[in-house]
């Protein structure tokens, strides 16, 4: 129980953080991002949303602490502003019809690459210095310095551009209209494809090479040579005895590995034109939207945070040490 | 006494003294005896040489546009050339300074800040130990790219130092973790104590009797930093927040993306700056392999014990068909 | 039941030599030959280094990163290096165990005690699970561990505890041959004591074979039937238990100068001599014999060739001078 309060204070830690750095950074800058901004969409905004914006962000004369509060409370709200890009739709709104299709894609790509990741990586382990064990951890050693968008466009060009095996953009067909049925579910798998395939791809490595090493790690300890002596059988001690305890430092350092394959998973959403959070991000970059870009950016931290701290609750049950409180993840 | 040899054999097992100078340079040697890691070594030493000579390996002028546009590899243009008619050999040779420049650049920065930011707390402990444990922790957890293209969004076209400045101010977390939990380690350790009631200062004990000990975490954080860095760089710069005047592997892709380098068919144009960053992203890994098998006893050990398990085994089934 | 075997040798070494993996190999025990007899605490004495846990490690065949590179060893009979590796699974803790040096770290830290009994239990028996916890409770019982251990974690329980909790897996199957690899280094004093009288008196009681290897001279000699001393990756020596802690008998010198340097009380001082000098180094061992350098007796022949394991008086013996002088006694007598 303690463990769980205090990861959960650090899981409310860690968001007020994230809130304050996106407070904080427009207010920063040099050069008055905000001001320029608004300068730039004066003409096209009603005086209403103008002064919206330019409390949001501190072109203001009142007190910063009120800025802060106010800022919180609109939060709160569950107000993020106007969109610019898309004026007069509300950032929530924009955010709520792309998250959707992020949260599919680099949820369930992540989870294929992790446990698939993971097995290989106890597979190697248990072969090391066998003939796969050196050419799968030299391979994910490249993958893993490959940029990711870069590995999305060769695919895109591959496989897209030179054999239509898969289509070049977007997460469905132009023409068709989301429904729940079977073709339309076909058309969005397929779509999701080729960007799954780049998170995987990119990412898989880093999770094959944690795992092998953790895991080798762990078969040099004394209680896997006690438990092989009293003759537990191979399968038990290579998954009860060396991978659960391997895999703990794996879940560990997952909130990084997260943020990484989130950050990475963005770029994939730009090159694919995917309609996710990751496409909206650049959309806003380059229409220089804030509102828009600053709500983006706090739902991805959100959600590598929650994510993040899920994980953390589950960590908590595989050990059995963090429920005193004592050793494991954070201590 | 028999009792007591044991214990000191043992404390002495447990306890690694400093490598004098000889074993450093055994250190090094075996570095380069290490097949990965030699390869790495080369590698990046190819694109370092390729960024400080590259006024004089250039063959073109890399912004010319003389050449016809869009032409695939030949003799005349080893890479061939862009949508406006440049050499991209040229651009890829010229461009390999800012790229490289700004990985190092973070990667040292971040390292420094790693260094400071946990090495450093971990050391004096307490409170002030506490509290950037949990900076670091936050910073962890928060996702970095997006932070990044926020940050780089506001400056608005960010210039070289900048983007060094940004990315190694959102890049030392994770190093200072792991610098962290080895420094707590050594605080303890026989010499650290002797060092302190020597009377010697905090910053003298960090500098030169606790990093040295840890120069290969050091190297390693360097070159991941460095690799994060690089890509991190390209990232930016391909979505058009670097600034896409100055020639880099990132400027690249954003100028063979913003042509439509695949929809005409132009591989050459996105494949070379890509691969380029892969490379000298490989040849970070690949070194680190080196430093980590060198101070990461077990997984020397375990391999080892792998030999030699396949030896017994081999022996094992020899004996029994004989 | 395992007093009607006839051959009474459980434990059987012959010339056994084993090396760590170089490169260079490196030798560590060198030629050893030994017997242990059913029933019998036969002690295994020697610094750290001498070889005496690389030894336990060859017998159980879990030797990490060094290989047996000649020799035989035999357990009730069996060639341990002979059998397949399902062979081997099923015959180690049936028939030998060990207790690690390191209890600590011997078990899984995400299992709870109970688990790992049943585990090991159920490895080599068909026993269902609640057959199989009420024999782990019967096991804590006879370390007397109280029965809330069962559902313990390793990390909830004391030193002493999770060393009880060890022994009590060791002896799970009744295995005819327990190796006792310094089972009470780490523990204070006292706990060390009891554990100790627990191990002897569930050996009397159950008639378990052990050969209980430590570093500590005075521990050892006080509870094995049969003591054998190792220096240098050779054993110098093998007595009756009574014989050894007597500085007056015949004996090794190394052997001599471990007695010596127990603390003794006469008068009011605690005296206790040392052994001047450090063990050889395995890669470069002098030729001859390899106490040479640190022994009073040493003569010329001592640095020409080792010397053999032979039979003087009551004890074996491999000392070049301890033999001569039984021969020179025995040459008088007879003459």
């Amino acid at each position: 129980m303690r463990y769980v309060l205090n990861r959960f204070g650090f899981l409310v830690l860690s968001i007020w953080a994230a809130l304050t750095i996106n407070f904080v950074l427009p207010r920063l800058m040099p050069g008055n991002p905000a001001q320029v901004m608004i300068v730039r969409y004066k003409g096209q905004l009603t005086p209403v949303a103008l002064h919206a914006l330019e409390l949001q962000f501190g072109v203001t004369h009142a007190p910063l602490w009120q800025q802060y509060l106010q800022y919180l409370s609109h939060l709160l709200h569950g107000n993020l502003g106007l969109s610019l890009t898309y004026y007069p739709v509300p950032v929530s709104q924009v955010i709520a019809q792309s998250l959707p299709w992020t949260l599919g894609l680099v949820g369930i790509a992540t989870i294929i690459s992790m446990v698939i990741g993971t097995a290989v990586g106890i597979y190697l382990a248990w072969n090391h210095g066998r003939f796969w064990d050196n050419v799968l951890s030299t391979v994910a050693m490249f993958t893993a310095a490959l940029p990711y968008f870069w590995l999305a466009l060769l695919l895109l060009y591959v496989l897209a551009y030179v054999y239509h095996w898969f289509p070049l953009a977007h997460a469905y067909s132009t023409g068709l209209t989301p429904q729940w049925r079977l073709p339309f579910i076909l058309n969005v798998v397929r779509h999701a494809m080729l960007p799954a395939l780049t998170i995987v791809v990119s990412s898989i490595g880093g999770w094959m090479i944690g795992m092998r090493n953790n895991m080798i790690q762990t078969l040099g300890e004394d209680y896997m040579t006690f438990a092989e002596a009293r003759g537990i059988r191979r399968w038990r001690l290579m998954f009860q005895y060396a991978a659960r305890n391997a895999i703990l430092p794996s879940l560990t350092s997952f909130a990084m590995s997260l943020g990484f394959v989130v950050g990475g998973a963005l770029l994939t959403e730009m090159v694919f034109s995917y309609p996710g959070v990751g496409l909206q991000l650049m959309v806003a970059v380059q229409n220089e939207d804030y509102p828009l870009m600053q709500g983006l950016f706090l739902i991805i931290a959100l959600a590598v945070l929650i994510a993040n701290f899920i994980v953390e609750m589950f960590y908590g049950r595989l050990d059995p040490r963090t429920r005193q409180g004592e050793g494991g993840a954070y201590s | 006494m028999i009792n007591r040899q044991e214990a000191l054999g043992k404390d002495e097992a447990a306890v690694t003294p400093r490598p004098p100078n000889r074993a450093r340079f055994l250190v090094l040697v075996s570095f380069f005896k290490n097949k990965k890691s030699a390869i790495g070594f080369v590698i990046f030493s190819l694109f370092a040489i390729m960024a400080i000579f590259s006024p004089w390996i250039r063959p073109y002028n890399p912004s010319a546009t003389e050449f016809l546009p869009l032409q695939p590899p030949s003799w005349h243009h080893l890479l061939g050339t862009t949508a406006s008619g440049q050499d991209v050999f040229s651009q890829l040779v010229v461009g390999s300074r800012v790229s490289l420049g700004i990985g190092v650049g973070a990667g040292v920065l971040a390292t420094v800040l790693a260094i400071l930011m946990g090495m450093v707390p971990a050391y004096l402990g307490g409170r002030t130990d506490a509290i950037f444990n949990t900076i670091t922790n936050i910073m962890l957890v928060i996702p970095g790219l997006p932070l990044l293209i926020v940050i780089t969004a506001y400056i608005h076209q960010s210039g070289t130092w900048s983007l060094i400045f940004v990315l190694g101010l959102t890049g030392w977390a994770w190093g200072a973790r792991v610098l962290r939990s080895q420094t707590l380690t050594y605080v303890r350790r026989d010499f650290v104590v002797a060092a302190k009631l020597a009377g010697a200062s905090h910053w003298y004990i960090v500098m030169h009797e606790i990093l040295p000990n840890m120069l290969s975490l050091v190297v390693a954080n360097l070159m991941f930093g460095t690799l994060g860095a690089l890509l991190a760089t390209a990232s930016l710069q391909f979505l058009g927040l670097g600034n896409p005047d100055a020639m880099s592997w990132g400027t690249m892709l954003f100028w063979a993306e913003n042509g439509e380098a695949l929809l005409n068919g132009a591989w050459w144009w996105i494949v070379a700056p890509g691969a380029a960053v892969a490379l000298v992203g490989a040849s970070m890994a690949l070194m680190n392999f080196g430093v980590d098998e060198l101070s990461n006893p077990r997984l020397r050990q375990a391999l080892q014990y792998s030999k030699a398990m396949a030896k017994a085994q081999a022996s094992g089934a020899g004996r029994k068909r004989a | 039941m395992s007093e009607s075997v006839p051959n009474d040798v459980v434990l059987s070494l012959r010339h056994v030599t084993i090396a760590y993996n170089g490169p260079p190999p490196v030798t560590v025990v060198r030629d050893v030959s030994l017997d242990v007899y059913s029933g019998e605490i036969l002690g295994l004495i020697g610094e750290s280094g001498s070889g005496k846990s690389t030894l336990a490690y060859a017998i159980m065949r879990i030797l990490k990163n060094g290989t047996m590179t000649s020799g035989a060893i035999t357990v009730n009979g069996r060639n341990v290096y002979g059998m397949s590796a399902e062979e081997l699974r099923r015959f180690r803790w049936r028939e030998m165990a060990m207790v690690f040096q390191t209890a600590m770290n011997a078990l899984n830290p995400v299992l709870t005690v109970g688990e790992q009994m049943v585990d090991t239990l159920q490895s080599h028996l068909s026993l269902g699970r609640r057959e199989a916890r009420a024999r782990a409770l019967e096991l804590l019982s006879l370390v007397r561990l109280d029965a809330s251990v069962l559902d313990s974690y390793p990390h909830e329980l004391s030193g002493g505890m999770r060393q009880r909790v060890v022994i009590a897996i060791a002896i799970a199957l009744n295995p005819r041959l327990v190796i006792m690899d310094e089972p009470t280094t780490g523990l204070d004093v006292v706990v060390q004591r009891t554990i100790l009288d627990e191990i002897v008196d569930i050996q009397r009681r159950h008639h378990y074979t052990i050969l209980f290897i430590s570093h500590d001279f005075p521990l050892v000699s006080s509870i094995a039937d049969r003591v054998a001393v190792m220096y240098a990756g050779q054993i110098v020596e093998i007595s009756e238990g009574r014989a050894i802690q007597d500085v007056g008998h015949v004996h090794h010198p190394y052997t001599q100068g471990l007695i010596r340097a127990v603390p003794q009380l006469i008068g009011d001082e605690p005296t206790a001599i040392g052994i001047p000098g450090n063990p050889p180094d395995p890669r470069n061992l002098p030729v001859g014999c390899a106490y040479q350098d640190r022994c009073p007796l040493v003569q010329p022949i001592c640095r020409r060739e080792g010397p053999q394991l032979t039979p003087v008086g009551d004890i074996v013996v491999a000392c070049h001078v301890v033999q001569q002088e039984e021969a020179n006694v025995h040459g008088l007598g007879s003459s």
